[in-house]
């Protein structure tokens, strides 16, 4: 039984009053960081496509009691105008729909998250922040470059620094990357995150190995090994909350991946549907289409590599989808288009 | 399971509501003790927003069913 999860979990991760949608208004990014496993091949979102998205909203919102959205990239906020404009939809929809429990949260590399931008999405109900940083100055802007290849630590800090003295009701998640030549570098870094942020409980801090995730930059940078990944980051952990280093653990037994859970769709810009955000040039991931009237063409088959945890309860397929994720059958005849 | 056919697949509606056939919540169920006095699939106010394990999104955090579901 340790390797099963609570019934009651996988039920609402096949419940239709829950439904959770990712959204990439752009896959285009402002940053070329060294490490990164997207190719930037698609730009904004069509008209068509986020009409499709308003649409579908619409037709779901109703029925659901909660509504989890989270905006992703590329980097989305070079795309802000649509998400303010999905955004005004959903608090439309919401004003008539008071019971829902909407939760909107957004992977940025927090470059554009000026006060006004975070002011405009905070009131839009979009709380929760995940930014990345690789370490102090001099490790950061070696690794997490704009594209114009300048550094991105000063903006970024600026911005984080406007943020904490606003009033704003955000949840900001500072992801800290950890690599075979950084985790030894930041002791002052860490202690500046400390005093400065994480003195505010509107801040918190995740350590997070570098992996390698595929695209052209696979092979050329060093990743932590599996035995070393879990100490070094939990010493990390005792340097910035050892009271509170457990409530942060990578490997929760409750955790079900989004990918896992039947009632989560990613949209993407070109409007096709994936489970997964980061296997996005595998056939496997292209697992349907938005409309623009709202519908979705979905390929059961292909979910069904995703979901597969949902059956058989195995936590370790729930966490992680993609691992060991079976092939198609060889009759499978995908009607999305590459 | 056979997890390399993955047979039991989940059939959508048009606006990506599942639409299950009994068998499949038997299979989810049967395979899974409930502690008793446990309903077993008693809804929640558990919200699905998580940024997830994986990728730059990856985070673990945010996962309000753990506690909400317990």
């Amino acid at each position: 039984m340790d390797d099963l999860i609570d019934p009651r979990i996988l039920y609402n991760c096949l419940n239709n009053k829950h439904f959770s949608i990712i959204l990439m208004p752009t896959e285009q990014c402002n940053f070329r960081c060294t490490y990164c496993y997207e190719d930037f091949k698609i730009g904004r979102m069509k008209e068509k496509t986020v009409q499709g998205i308003k649409n579908l909203i619409s037709n779901r919102m109703p029925e659901l009691k909660s509504f989890g959205l989270e905006w992703f990239g590329g980097e989305p906020l070079l795309a802000k105008d649509i998400i303010y404009d999905i955004l005004k939809h959903i608090n439309n929809l919401l004003f008539e729909n008071k019971h829902i429990k909407f939760t909107c949260g957004m992977t940025t590399n927090s470059f554009l998250l000026k006060k006004d931008v975070a002011e405009k999405l905070v009131n839009f109900g979009c709380k929760y922040y995940q930014i990345t940083l690789d370490g102090p100055q001099l490790i950061h802007d070696k690794s997490r470059i704009q594209i114009s290849k300048k550094g991105s630590y000063s903006a970024i800090m600026a911005n984080l620094y406007t943020l904490k003295e606003s009033q704003l009701d955000f949840n900001i998640t500072l992801r800290v990357h950890i690599t075979p030549e950084n985790f030894d570098k930041l002791d002052e870094f860490l202690k500046m995150l400390k005093e400065d942020f994480l003195s505010d409980n509107r801040f918190q801090i995740f350590f997070k190995a570098i992996e390698n995730l595929g695209g052209k930059n696979s092979g050329k940078f060093k990743t932590l090994s599996h035995e070393n990944k879990k100490i070094i980051i939990d010493s990390l952990y005792q340097k910035v909350q050892p009271s509170e280093s457990s409530k942060i653990v990578e490997n929760n037994p409750f955790y079900v991946c989004y990918a896992s859970k039947a009632n989560s769709l990613v949209i993407k810009a070109d409007g096709s549907v994936a489970k997964c955000t980061v296997l996005f040039s595998d056939d496997r991931n292209r697992v349907g289409l938005i409309q623009e009237d709202g519908k979705l063409k979905l390929d059961s088959e292909k979910i069904s590599l995703w979901t597969r945890g949902l059956f058989s309860g195995d936590k370790n397929i729930l966490h992680c989808p993609l691992s060991n994720l079976p092939k198609l059958s060889k009759n499978n005849d995908s009607f999305i288009p590459n | 399971m056979d997890e390399n056919n993955c047979k039991e697949k989940i059939v959508y509606d048009d606006f990506g509501r599942i639409i299950l056939p009994i068998e499949i919540f038997e299979t989810i169920f049967a395979g899974n003790a409930q502690k008793e006095g446990d309903s077993g699939t008693e809804d929640s106010d558990c919200d699905l927003t998580d940024f997830g394990c994986c990728g730059k999104n990856g985070n673990c955090t945010n996962n309000s069913c753990k506690e909400d579901d317990k």
